[in-house]
């Protein structure tokens, strides 16, 4: 097995490829050839990423336990089973990535210890730097999804053939979207032409081509001023106003390169699966746009937040709805936390991820609070013609737009102290004390 | 009963439907932007998604 290559959908090599591969997909006689195809280009992928045959083997563990508890899953629907196999689900994921958590929990002699357990050495106490799965994030997500649907007896079909392409798709494998399995399973089934005319094709090659321009050319500039400047004002010193200019570039500059990336990166792969008869879900609709944190997870990575609403709000709201149904939707503030929190976690092993999640956690839940808090005051009606006001919205936008910026902030240092510095700064510089 | 206005997407649409050459000269003249950029490609991609 070769060395792991980084994965680049704005890649001339990923694009030939999938330009090529379209122009013969639809010749090809069958279903089954059409389904052969795809999944040749899914395991080549995955020849490219998997850095050695221990991370295949690991991933072929993961994914196959997860297929045969769905079947389990289907046919005997057990609670504790399908919590048990969570349980056992989430710690192999915290091993896999290596979370820093790990370095707290375990005993200090079996973290500094150094073996080999079945041909797989592990250093530090941890499998360091050996099993590397790229996608494992979304691969987790997705699985989790697919088993407690199949426990709910959602998912009506399901193939080991099917669950592997679902969860390997070339498409989808590096950052999602995060696709429905149901969804999936019945495109696969056909992959039939999903672009009507010649005016769909065209209109989808040009989308395609954003997402490149998204990707190669808007998102480098604001990412190099980011880059550039962050060092400047990274220790919170706001002694003049240069600093205070350099500060603005850096907090506004890394929110439009996330953005032009991740939104660049699903236009591209939402448009070349369109291409071989797949539609993906839509990933962002005008992000920066949204008046709050909540509705902002319906704009910003949307599959993501929806499967935070389905797989981690609802299992804890809807036993206080069915429980308490009158005082329910005045306690739904406090789950909005938690399931905000730990969907910041999944985005990474290191602490800034943790304080990210707590801080959507914070917005999501104060929202809800606050909306709460509005309807006790002003009664349905009164609530409808606060929200319409044109001035009320703006303000919203504008509040939300820099809650979102601070969190990005958090979300871009692997080092938890210099977001701190830079707005501990801020605020000293702007109250008249800099330091 | 108000008519719901088409949003700026579905005008697009069809206004590009109606002109199908400016489809045509974008999709074209975008190419000749991108090619070098997916020459050049991008190594900030594999920076932000190596966490996942």
């Amino acid at each position: 097995m070769n060395a792991a290559i980084d994965f680049n959908v704005s890649g001339v090599e990923f694009i030939a490829a999938v330009l090529a591969a379209a122009a013969v997909f639809f010749w090809l006689p069958g279903v089954r050839l059409r389904q052969l195809l795809w999944a040749s280009g899914n395991l080549l992928v995955l020849w490219l990423v998997l850095p050695n045959a221990a991370s295949a083997v690991a991933l072929a563990i993961f994914l196959g336990s997860g297929y045969v508890m769905a079947l389990v899953l289907r046919r005997w629907s057990s609670g504790w089973l399908l919590a048990s196999y969570l349980t056992l689900l989430v710690a192999a994921f915290v091993v896999l990535k290596q979370y820093a958590v790990l370095d707290w929990v375990l005993p200090s002699a079996i973290a500094q210890s150094s073996t080999t357990v079945l041909g797989i050495a592990i250093r530090d106490g941890v499998l360091q730097h050996l099993l590397r799965i790229l996608g494992l994030s979304y691969m987790f997500f997705r699985q989790i999804h697919v088993l407690v649907d199949a426990a709910q007896g959602q998912i009506e079909r399901i193939s080991p053939w099917s669950y592997f392409n679902y969860q390997c798709n070339l498409f989808t494998i590096l950052a999602g979207p995060i696709q429905r399995f149901e969804d999936f399973e019945e495109q696969w089934r056909a992959l039939e032409p999903v672009l009507a005319d010649g005016h769909e094709l065209l209109t989808n090659c040009l989308r395609l081509e954003l997402g490149v321009i998204k990707i190669g050319l808007i998102g480098p500039l604001f990412y190099q001023a980011w880059e550039q400047l962050q060092g400047g004002v990274s220790d919170g010193s706001f002694s003049s106003w240069k600093y205070f200019a350099q500060f603005l570039v850096v907090f506004y500059s890394f929110p439009i390169y996330l953005y032009c990336n991740f939104a660049g990166y699903c236009d591209i792969v939402i448009a070349a699966s369109r291409f071989f008869g797949m539609k993906l879900p839509e990933n962002f609709n005008h992000p920066y746009l949204a008046r709050n944190v909540i509705e902002f997870w319906t704009r910003w990575h949307i599959t993501l937040g929806t499967w935070i609403r389905d797989y981690l709000f609802m299992p804890m709201y809807k036993p206080v709805v069915e429980r308490w149904p009158k005082a329910a939707p005045k306690l739904a503030w406090i789950f909005y936390f938690p399931a905000f929190a730990v969907a910041g976690v999944w985005h990474g092993t290191t602490l800034n991820y943790l304080y990210y999640g707590v801080w959507q956690g914070l917005g999501a839940s104060g929202t809800k609070l606050y909306e709460t808090l509005l309807l006790a005051r002003l009664g349905r009606q009164g609530l409808r013609g606060y929200l319409q006001s044109p001035a009320i919205r703006f303000l919203a936008i504008f509040v939300n737009l820099h809650f979102q910026c601070v969190s990005l902030l958090i979300f871009s240092q692997r080092d938890v102290r210099v977001p701190w510095h830079m707005l501990r700064g801020l605020v000293l510089a702007l109250t008249g004390h800099p330091h | 009963m108000t008519e719901k206005q088409p949003t700026w997407a579905q005008r697009w649409d069809a206004y590009t439907r109606r002109h199908p050459w400016l489809l045509w000269l974008l999709v074209l003249a975008l190419a000749f932007l991108t090619g070098p950029l997916m020459i050049g490609g991008s190594s900030v991609t594999a920076v932000l998604y190596k966490d996942f």
